[in-house]
């Protein structure tokens, strides 16, 4: 009875769409899938990739003939430099592309230690409870209640600037939010049937958290990654925009920004691409991030 | 009520110590404090007298204990650079980091609340998408790519507003405030369209409307009120967020407070002045978490139980 509702609305449905046709059909395909951030993550994922085969500039050394030189859309500009070149003579756009790898390998690696760290001490935390649980929780709580730049800042005072220093320091900052959803939902799971069942069979305990919990938690442990990345991205530039992140003259899109502080009148397009760069990669990803948790795990929409 | 309070009370308490011994672990961590002030030419002499001078041939928790005594007296010591009290640079400084926060802060009211009601109210207009277009921007742009954009934008090629600093009067605040709360504003705006469309699903509003009250009363009064919870703990927390906020902000504008303070120690390598911005900074921030989480247990009953 009920499934013949059911197939008759979804009849009408069907008759309905097929009037309004093949555009109907698009619009519906673009609603549903995010194409214009995908198309976005794409082009920058290329861009990283591809940097040195796409453009023949080196991105750290540059031609003094050619500082300040505007983009190529202005009458001073040439098509040698699309986006113009930074006060060093270096091409900005082979350093936003070279930026792009640079923010797009932090960002994975941090995003996996951070992930898998807080995976895994949110299972132990979440299944056997007590001293461990305590442990784990009050250690978060601090790591959350720390303001982590300011945090960043004296530490880098004392170990000078390093790419390993920042990416450690992310790391330790960044299992916290992983560890206490992962812990939330061990808690509910580690009472359900199923995991009980498996224990009565004689399941040893590494084995019920790795193939009974934990398929359990992947979803949100995927959702979460997808909401982190922009965030990351955005420490990492702000870190390095303050000079205590990646060390120049690596082109972080940071430090690019910051080159171009001082040239902001006679130069505005050396501190203005990367800065546009940054946002419109955070953008797609928190929108694909946004996309992937109403996709995968709704209940998770409480976090903002 | 009185034992959720006193219990964060005493994490708080217990984080601001945990602060100080990182602080502190790190200040000797980076190495031997005598060479901050001495160089490898003294000779062994004054290098003694100097290490008997700050208690350096003391043990360790001694040594700390000493120097949490200093810092509960807010006693700092010397900046290194500057030659002066930290204490002193701090107090000098605050002032301006206060009146840009408070800036911010009413931008953050004034845009996040309205804007989050009539995208609520107003779903799939064309304010709402509007509305989460802004949000989304201001949840994406990291604050100093903002504040570069703005300064080329409304500096340079309009020239309608001066670039920061305080010399223009209230002008001047403009652009760096609005930096500085676009991120709290976009926050502000998702958390009240959420709520408020939760709220306007709940049974006691479809009764308002089913006794007749007019649309405008319903949203106002029956509604945001009800709705206002959630984002209300925000705002307290939208003090710890110009902690670091204000740190970029003011790097971006030379806004001359407490972040650009402790930006250019960072330049300087100037560690007994960084010491003090942090943990007193710190102790901000905490406090302003605390402070979020009793407002949060006051307003909502249901919270205290867990």
């Amino acid at each position: 009875m009920t499934t013949r509702v059911v197939t008759e609305a979804e009849a009408r449905l069907e008759r309905l769409e097929a009037r309004r046709g093949m555009l109907w059909a698009i619009y519906r395909f673009i609603r549903e899938w995010p194409l214009v951030p995908m198309a976005i993550l794409l082009i920058f994922v290329v861009f990283a990739v591809f940097a040195d085969v796409i453009s023949g500039y080196d991105p750290t050394e540059g031609v003094l003939q050619d500082r300040n030189i505007p983009p190529m859309w202005y009458p001073e500009g040439s098509s040698a430099h699309i986006l113009g070149a930074d006060p060093l003579g270096r091409d900005i756009m082979t350093r936003i592309m070279h930026g792009t790898r640079i923010s797009l390998m932090f960002a994975g690696i941090v995003l996996a230690s951070g992930a898998v760290a807080g995976t895994t001490l949110g299972l132990i935390s979440g299944w056997y409870g007590g001293v461990v649980d305590e442990i784990i929780q009050r250690s978060i709580e601090l790591l959350i209640a720390l303001p982590f730049i300011l945090v960043a800042l004296v530490v880098v005072i004392v170990w000078s600037q390093s790419l390993q220093l920042v990416i450690i320091l992310l790391i330790i900052f960044s299992w916290g939010g992983f560890a206490r959803q992962v812990r939330g939902e061990t808690l509910q799971l580690k009472n359900m049937d199923y995991v009980s069942l498996a224990r009565i069979a004689g399941a040893s305990t590494p084995r019920l958290l790795a193939r009974h919990v934990f398929p359990g938690v992947i979803n949100t442990v995927m959702v979460l990654v997808s909401l982190n990345v922009g965030g990351l991205i955005i420490t990492e530039s702000i870190l390095s925009y303050l000079g205590v992140g990646i060390p120049p003259p690596t082109p972080a899109w940071g430090v690019m920004v910051n080159d171009g502080r001082q040239y902001l009148t006679q130069a505005p397009w050396v501190s203005a691409f990367p800065a546009l760069a940054i946002t419109l990669t955070v953008i797609a990803f928190n929108f694909m991030g946004d996309w992937l948790r109403d996709r995968l795990d709704p209940r998770l929409r409480q976090l903002v | 009520m009185r034992n959720f309070f006193i219990r964060r009370l005493v994490t708080a308490l217990l984080m601001i110590l945990l602060t100080t011994v990182f602080v502190f672990a790190l200040s000797r961590a980076a190495g031997d404090p005598r060479y901050l002030y001495l160089n490898e030419y003294t000779t062994p002499a004054v290098w003694e007298q100097w290490g008997e001078m700050m208690g350096l041939n003391r043990p360790y928790y001694i040594q700390y204990l000493s120097w949490l005594g200093d810092a509960l007296r807010l006693d700092f010591g010397d900046s290194l650079a500057q030659k002066r009290p930290v204490l002193e640079l701090i107090l000098n400084r605050a002032p301006a980091t206060i009146r840009l926060a408070t800036a911010a802060f009413v931008f953050a009211l004034v845009v996040g609340i309205p804007l989050g009601v009539l995208s609520a109210v107003k779903r799939s207009s064309v304010g709402d998408y509007l509305g989460r277009a802004f949000a989304l921007l201001g949840q994406s742009a990291p604050p100093f790519a903002l504040g570069i954009v703005l300064i080329i934008i409304f500096a340079q090629e309009l020239g309608w507003l001066p670039t920061g600093r305080q010399d223009h009067g209230i002008r001047s605040y403009i652009l760096p405030a609005v930096t500085l709360g676009w991120y709290p504003a976009a926050g502000l705006l998702r958390l009240i369209r959420s709520s408020l469309l939760e709220v306007l699903d709940s049974e006691f509003v479809k009764m308002a409307r089913a006794k007749g009250v007019g649309s405008a009363s319903i949203i106002w009064k029956h509604a945001l009120r009800n709705a206002l919870i959630a984002p209300l703990t925000y705002a307290s927390l939208l003090l710890a967020g110009f902690v670091t906020g204000a740190l970029i902000v003011e790097s971006v504008f030379s806004w001359p407070g407490l972040g650009l303070l402790g930006y250019q120690a960072v330049g300087h390598n100037d560690f007994a002045l960084m010491t003090g911005v942090v943990v007193l900074t710190g102790a901000v921030f905490i406090a302003a978490n605390l402070a979020a989480d009793v407002l949060y247990a006051f307003l909502d009953p249901r919270i205290r139980l867990s």
